[in-house]
């Protein structure tokens, strides 16, 4: 299939996925998935993929209902979390901020204490942690949370989320506190150039979260980019029966390797990785619209000694990474990818 | 005033929006919800296509870096979802101008001075990104010094040339690569229109403003301005696009002594810097932009602490001051209008432009 063929099938897959975002969203404006003991998630979930799909032509309505049920939920402390019945949290508030700078009328007041959350979650090497040792419950009353000790310590998943939302609001990347923090990625990168990551499984998404955020805060370089995209490019190359024909598991980490490689699309062997994975996309989408689930989301420590591993069994997380992935590949000419 | 910060910060936000809104709608020129949709999804549809055709003025090179997120960093996704309206902003009003000023018939001509606007003003916002989030004044002074800026205005060939400088070599300086070849294309763009009108006094005319918004641009970034020094160079820096555009209009049209669509061009510069202001008092404090409605706007951070600055501006009433100064001039503009010679339903669209743009920038 030429180039030319695949972007008639592009628009229509975008088209598609948005009608299934367009079904899957509830009559208060909430996306709903990954069940959990506590409930499924409405806040993360609905502001995650409001930070995916906003800017794609078609998702204005989905955005502006989102946007208006997640400000109504903003807690006293200033942020936002799992559902109504936990606490509010650093990585779901990084997500929140980043969602409402697709919405018109958003009142500073909002962001500003909403940057205060997200600061009160750093801890003393940098890192931000999911939730604080003290959080207020919906009742509003304040107490302990029995958590285990990764929740409420930084984390690289949570603090490149954190950094992102802090720089798209003019956060400064000089600040002494916003640059612990990119010190903190720095210094837990992987001998292999990716970074790891305690929500998730595999190591894409926060490559792809890290990688933008240095890249932001001006301290990688197009050559380090470059370098980065080709390990994953090699990395989906050298195991294509692992990779490419199994994308059906892995929709969710293939879409942010796209990401990333098509943060720097300078080579053909990354080139051709893209195309691949346009194609294999676009066969994996389903009838209705959405992209096959599977299960990517850790919750480590759920019990003691026991880590669940969870599916947006609704796909609309999925969804919504995949539309991201694809509609950043439209960005381009199709003439970069011909050559 | 003792409110906590994040109170003030909200009061000046609700109140510069209360204020612009109550006067539009004392002159009828809020438009309702659909028709403003409506209106700025075919402005969106127009500058989707002026993106796909200004592509090509963009080498394979820097389209790689344009196309991808990391261009103009945490910036990029507020400047990709604007873009199409970016584009679409300044060829309206570049279109308008020449419909104003009784320019030239041709349909081709004015599409040219138009596009010549719409790349002008992306330009302009790009230069605006890099000086004022990147804090690339020194790279920028060192790419397009004013001889540079001169050459390229009165040289057709210099645009090429510009795009082989040294500075524009490296692999990580690639935003500034676009914002040249963003630049060399807006030159390209006027000097095919000078060969419809050599008129040589509105090429001078171009020099002057180009030279103007050019000096502006860079005195903005200086840390040390009087209130009134900070007062003059934001208004300079908010009319001179909008001067640029009526001299392109010009340029398409033989009756050069037509000064119509340059004191239109004027007013509405006036009234954007305004109201530029307005809607950007809290994120300008917060980031030491200049604006006029803050005190001391050229010593923000240095003199007060932003709880002080703010409860001046809500107790001194300088919203108000400056909402009015933003009402009056769009009066100004209705009776250059209402003396204009071109068809009703020409002005009638100017306004429609005008009212549209200002309730985007607002929400």
């Amino acid at each position: 299939m030429t180039i030319e063929a695949l972007a008639p099938r592009v628009d229509a897959a975008i088209s598609r996925g948005l009608s299934f975002l367009n079904t899957a969203q509830h009559s208060n404006g909430f996306w709903v998935d990954f069940e959990t003991v506590p409930g499924s998630s409405d806040e993360w979930v609905s502001a995650f993929i409001i930070s995916h799909i906003a800017g794609i032509a078609g998702s204005e309505m989905l955005v502006k209902t989102a946007l208006s049920a997640l400000t109504k939920r903003k807690r006293s402390e200033g942020g936002w979390g799992f559902n109504l019945k936990v606490a509010p949290d650093c990585d779901s508030t990084a997500w929140v901020l980043q969602a409402l700078l697709s919405g018109p009328f958003i009142r500073p007041v909002m962001t500003r204490r909403a940057i205060d959350f997200l600061y009160e979650h750093q801890m003393e090497d940098g890192g931000f942690a999911t939730y604080r040792e003290y959080s207020s419950q919906p009742n509003g009353n304040t107490k302990s949370i029995t958590t285990p000790n990764g929740w409420l310590s930084s984390q690289v998943c949570v603090t490149a989320a954190t950094i992102i939302a802090l720089l798209v609001h003019g956060e400064s990347p000089k600040k002494k506190q916003l640059l612990d923090a990119i010190i903190y990625i720095e210094t837990n990168r992987l001998n292999s150039g990716m970074w790891s990551s305690y929500w998730w499984r595999g190591d894409s998404y926060v490559t792809y979260l890290a990688t933008l955020g240095l890249t932001w805060a001006n301290r990688l370089t197009i050559e380090d980019i470059s370098g980065i995209a080709d390990v994953i490019a090699t990395n989906l190359c050298s195991n294509v029966s692992s990779s490419l024909i199994n994308i059906k598991q892995e929709i969710f980490y293939t879409s942010y390797s796209l990401l990333t490689l098509l943060l720097s699309p300078n080579t053909m062997k990354v080139r051709s990785t893209i195309i691949e994975i346009i194609r294999a996309l676009l066969k994996e989408q389903l009838p209705d619209g959405s992209w096959p689930s599977a299960p990517i989301l850790l919750i480590p420590e759920s019990q003691p000694g026991l880590t669940e591993l969870i599916a947006d069994e609704g796909r609309t997380f999925t969804t919504s990474t995949a539309l991201k992935a694809i509609s950043q590949f439209c960005n381009y000419p199709s003439k970069i990818f011909q050559a | 005033m003792d409110w906590p910060i994040p109170f003030l910060a909200e009061e000046v936000w609700l109140r510069a929006r209360r204020c612009l809104m109550i006067g539009l709608s004392e002159h009828d020129l809020v438009p309702s919800h659909s028709r403003y949709s409506d209106y700025m999804e075919v402005q969106n549809a127009k500058g989707e296509k002026l993106c796909r055709r200004f592509e090509h003025f963009l080498s394979d090179e820097c389209l790689l870096h344009f196309c991808s997120e990391r261009f103009l960093g945490p910036d990029n996704k507020r400047f990709s979802q604007r873009l199409p309206i970016t584009l679409a902003f300044g060829y309206e009003c570049g279109y308008l101008l020449c419909q104003l000023g009784g320019g030239s018939s041709n349909g081709e001509k004015i599409e040219q001075s138009a596009d010549c606007a719409a790349l002008f003003n992306l330009a302009s916002v790009l230069f605006d990104s890099l000086i004022d989030r990147a804090g690339l004044v020194n790279q920028i002074q060192t790419l397009l010094p004013r001889d540079r800026l001169f050459h390229l205005w009165s040289e057709a060939s210099a645009a090429e040339e510009f795009l082989g400088s040294p500075e524009l070599k490296s692999p990580n300086n690639q935003d500034l690569r676009v914002f040249a070849e963003v630049l060399a294309a807006f030159f390209k763009c006027a000097h095919c229109l000078k060969e419809v009108n050599s008129a040589t006094i509105c090429w001078t005319e171009l020099w002057d403003a180009l030279d103007g918004a050019y000096s502006a641009q860079l005195a903005s970034v200086k840390k040390e301005l009087t209130y009134k020094e900070a007062n003059d160079i934001g208004r300079k820096k908010s009319v001179a696009p909008f001067i640029i555009f009526s001299i392109l209009s010009k340029l398409t049209n033989s009756d050069i002594q037509s000064t119509i669509e340059t004191n239109l061009a004027r007013e509405v510069g006036e009234l954007i810097a305004g109201v530029d202001d307005l809607v950007d008092i809290e994120s300008d404090l917060r980031l030491g932009n200049l604006n006029r409605v803050l005190p001391n706007a050229g010593l923000l951070g240095q003199t007060k602490d932003p709880r002080a600055i703010l409860a001046e501006v809500l107790t001194k009433n300088r919203i108000e001051v400056i909402a009015k100064d933003v009402l009056t001039h769009f009066e100004a503009i209705l009776v250059i209008l209402e003396r204009n010679p071109a068809p009703l339903h020409v002005r009638n669209r100017f306004v429609e432009w005008m009212s549209m743009y200002l309730i985007d920038w607002l929400r």
